[in-house]
């Protein structure tokens, strides 16, 4: 995993947040970007071993979309909630796509 | 309690709501519980109800072999004396109650208007919970608590009423558009809960059901014959008994006659985007990069562990309702629920199923791209694909597609596309070397497929040849030529990448030397069976990719195209795409079922374990 603390994420976005002081339970923190289809970007700071489950509720709770319509995906992988970004090698600065869920049925 | 704090805090008020939502959580001191056995006392009605009715679940399971069963029994006799007390205290305590809440309403006006003014989803819950008690209480225009004659409401608007009151809101007929709009926004979930609860386990009657507002009639109480729930006989007032959570009418045995009303409510709900000041503080601060949230890992929820999580999945979301209040709580809850995952957890590549995912299964339902990655997923498995199928073949999956158009689309002043951000959906893989890479297409509400044919392959030499053709269920699907060209133009970036960080290694002979361009790429648009309504075209989708893994030609030429056999409107019956329909139903049905008996059984390990403590 990347540092945790102060690294500049390959946007060139200065991320303006607070430095908290790290807990000591296990797992470095790293930074990751939530883009949506329409280009709006949303910075996390989330502890390496946590689960994606909060980012998830957080970014649809930010965005007032319902989570069930939204498929969030990393390196083209769809995510799932339990998983960590320890487990997805997910390193500081990474992008998740959090994309709208298509249905089809005829073309219109 | 999930610690994330918002660095923006000045733009963004989640903190401070999740704050206050998190005191509420923790004051259930405005909700007074006057319990008749001494060990319940900390329990609230809707622990005891779903303690029963876990503990019934358990007793009815004659595959579990339960150790204290006879103390189990006697257990679950105390719960329901327990709840038979509480239902009688109902009628006793709105009086009082009444009194209480009006005190409380002046006491807390500050908290009350910041509530009001802040944002509709959030709330204290133990206030919340408070007015539940009490929704009989309206206040006018100057703060002043009036009874409400519930008499002359029907089950509807009761239903409507009591949302509002949980959120703390002023009572008022509902001519007001924002209202009716929170009611729609709001209804259907809780819709969606019961429903769910009707297919996995009795439906969970929470304490916005219990406290209704004619708890004043305490002998009205009686047992919806449909989802199970403590609900209130309305025959009163209605021609028809309707129970007033599932809205069903009670003696109504088809509980599928729900669906279209469901249905309905649940667009009505898209339709309508959450409105209010959160919703604007979130685009002005989302959409700014220097805002950043923090997530604490440690939350309770993650020390859960998987266990009792899934044993809380099984609980139908009705019993949310007054958490729905929490802006956390909201979400958490909703992410929960069955799921499996399609090949296996340990799978990073996996694909999550929700149950309601299967809804989409239904007849004329269009397929969302959840069931479409499942079955590309399913095709793959490795007792259907011969051994070299992994090499030959790769499938992207159901995004691809959009998110290769929305690059290009972002970039369309640029003279070549920079398709960067797409070469790790193929990491590990180097397409050039595949026969066969296969793209759903999805645009407009329709779902199509895309091979492209040995994109590696050289001019001349070996015996195929280089194309891209679309398979489109509907004559007037998509557009072709456009696919064509994103499709080329990424090829040739890729193509020029691979070149360059010399993915083809000392293989100079075929493809260093050769530049790939996008004029060059041949692709054709051709003939396949058509779907013969207005749904089934990602069936069709999917069919395509079946068929043509089974014979997957060696080596392609442009003319083999047209060569009966390879594709063609006789390829396969339409009957055959439709059938799939039923086919991954089948299929989805049985993981969940399988899924379902791996919950249960670690949620017996779990409360094996529990419950001595609970029986003491």
């Amino acid at each position: 995993m990347a540092g945790a603390q102060d690294s500049t994420n390959n946007t060139g976005v200065h991320n303006e947040e607070e430095k908290k002081p790290l807990d000591g339970g296990g797992g470095a923190h790293i930074n990751l970007k939530v883009k949506g289809q329409d280009g709006g970007e949303v910075f996390f700071r989330i502890k390496s071993t946590a689960t994606l489950k909060k980012l998830m509720h957080a970014y649809c709770d930010r965005q007032s979309v319902d989570p069930q319509s939204i498929a969030f995906l990393f390196d083209g992988r769809r995510l799932r909630a339990e998983q960590t970004p320890a487990e997805l090698d997910m390193e500081d600065g990474d992008e998740i796509d959090a994309m709208l869920h298509q249905t089809g049925g005829m073309a219109l | 309690m999930a610690e994330f704090k918002a660095a923006a805090a000045a733009s963004f008020s989640i903190d401070d709501l999740e704050q206050l939502s998190a005191d509420g959580e923790e004051t259930p001191d405005l909700l007074i519980i006057e319990s008749g056995n001494e060990k319940f006392r900390d329990s609230s009605d809707a622990e005891i109800d779903d303690k029963i009715r876990t503990y019934e679940g358990y007793l009815q399971d004659t595959k579990l072999l339960l150790k204290n069963k006879g103390k189990l029994q006697q257990h679950l006799e105390d719960l329901r004396t327990e709840q038979k007390f509480r239902m009688n205290r109902q009628s006793r305590l709105v009086a009082s109650s009444n009194e209480q809440i009006a005190q409380q309403d002046t006491g807390n006006t500050p908290r009350n208007s910041q509530q009001r003014n802040g944002t509709r989803s959030m709330s204290l819950n133990g206030l919340s919970r408070g007015f539940m008690t009490s929704s009989t209480v309206k206040t006018d225009k100057h703060g002043k608590p009036t009874p409400v004659h519930n008499k002359s409401i029907p089950a509807f608007n009761m239903e409507l009423e009591l949302m509002h009151s949980t959120k703390g809101k002023q009572l008022v007929p509902t001519d007001n558009s924002e209202q009716l709009a929170s009611f729609h926004v709001g209804v259907p979930l809780v819709e969606r809960g019961f429903n769910r609860g009707h297919a996995v386990s009795g439906v969970q009657a929470g304490p916005s059901s219990r406290d209704s507002p004619n708890s004043e009639r305490p002998e009205q109480w009686g047992r919806c014959n449909t989802c199970n729930s403590r609900v209130h006989d309305l025959s009163e007032w209605d021609d028809i008994p309707t129970c007033s959570v599932c809205r069903k009418k009670v003696n109504d045995p088809d509980p599928l006659l729900l669906r279209p009303m469901d249905v309905e409510l649940q667009t009505q709900a898209s339709k309508l985007p959450r409105r209010g000041k959160r919703t604007r503080q979130a685009d002005a601060a989302g959409r700014t990069p220097d805002t950043a949230m923090e997530l604490n890992s440690s939350d309770e929820e993650d020390k859960r562990g998987p266990s009792s999580a899934s044993a809380s999945a099984c609980k139908p979301m009705g019993h949310d309702q007054p958490h729905r209040l929490g802006l956390r709580s909201t979400f958490a809850r909703r992410m929960e629920g069955y799921k499996v995952a399609y090949p296996s957890r340990d799978d990073p590549d996996a694909v999550e199923i929700l149950h309601s995912d299967l809804q989409r299964l239904a007849p004329l339902e269009f397929l969302n791209d959840t069931l479409i990655d499942f079955y590309i997923k399913y095709i793959q498995r490795p007792e259907a694909l011969r051994s070299d199928g992994k090499k030959r073949f790769h499938f992207f999956n159901s995004f691809f597609y959009k998110k290769l158009s929305d690059v290009a689309s972002g970039q369309r002043k640029k003279v070549n596309t920079d398709f960067s951000k797409l070469r790790k959906w193929t990491k590990g893989t180097n397409i050039f070397e595949k026969d066969y890479l296969f793209v759903p297409i999805h645009d407009n509400l329709h779902w199509s497929l895309a091979v492209i044919c040995f994109p590696g392959a050289d001019d001349g030499g070996s015996g195929s040849e280089r194309c891209i053709i679309h398979l489109d269920s509907m004559t007037h699907g998509h557009n072709s030529q456009a696919v064509f060209r994103l499709l080329r133009s990424y090829l040739e970036a890729e193509w020029k990448h691979s070149v360059e960080s010399g993915a083809f290694g000392d293989d100079e002979s075929i493809h260093t030397l050769q530049t790939l361009t996008a004029e060059k790429i041949a692709a054709k648009k051709v003939q396949v069976p058509l779907q013969e309504n207005e749904s089934d075209c990602g069936l069709f989708l999917l069919r395509y990719i079946e068929k043509f893994v089974e014979k997957a030609p060696r080596a392609l030429r442009l003319s083999d195209l047209d060569s009966p056999g390879l594709f063609g409107r006789e390829w396969f019956p339409p009957a055959e795409a439709s059938n799939l329909r039923f086919v991954i139903n089948q299929l989805l049905q049985e993981l969940f079922e399988q899924e379902e008996k791996e919950a249960t059984a670690s949620a017996i390990d779990s409360s094996a374990t529990l419950l001595p403590v609970n029986l003491e």
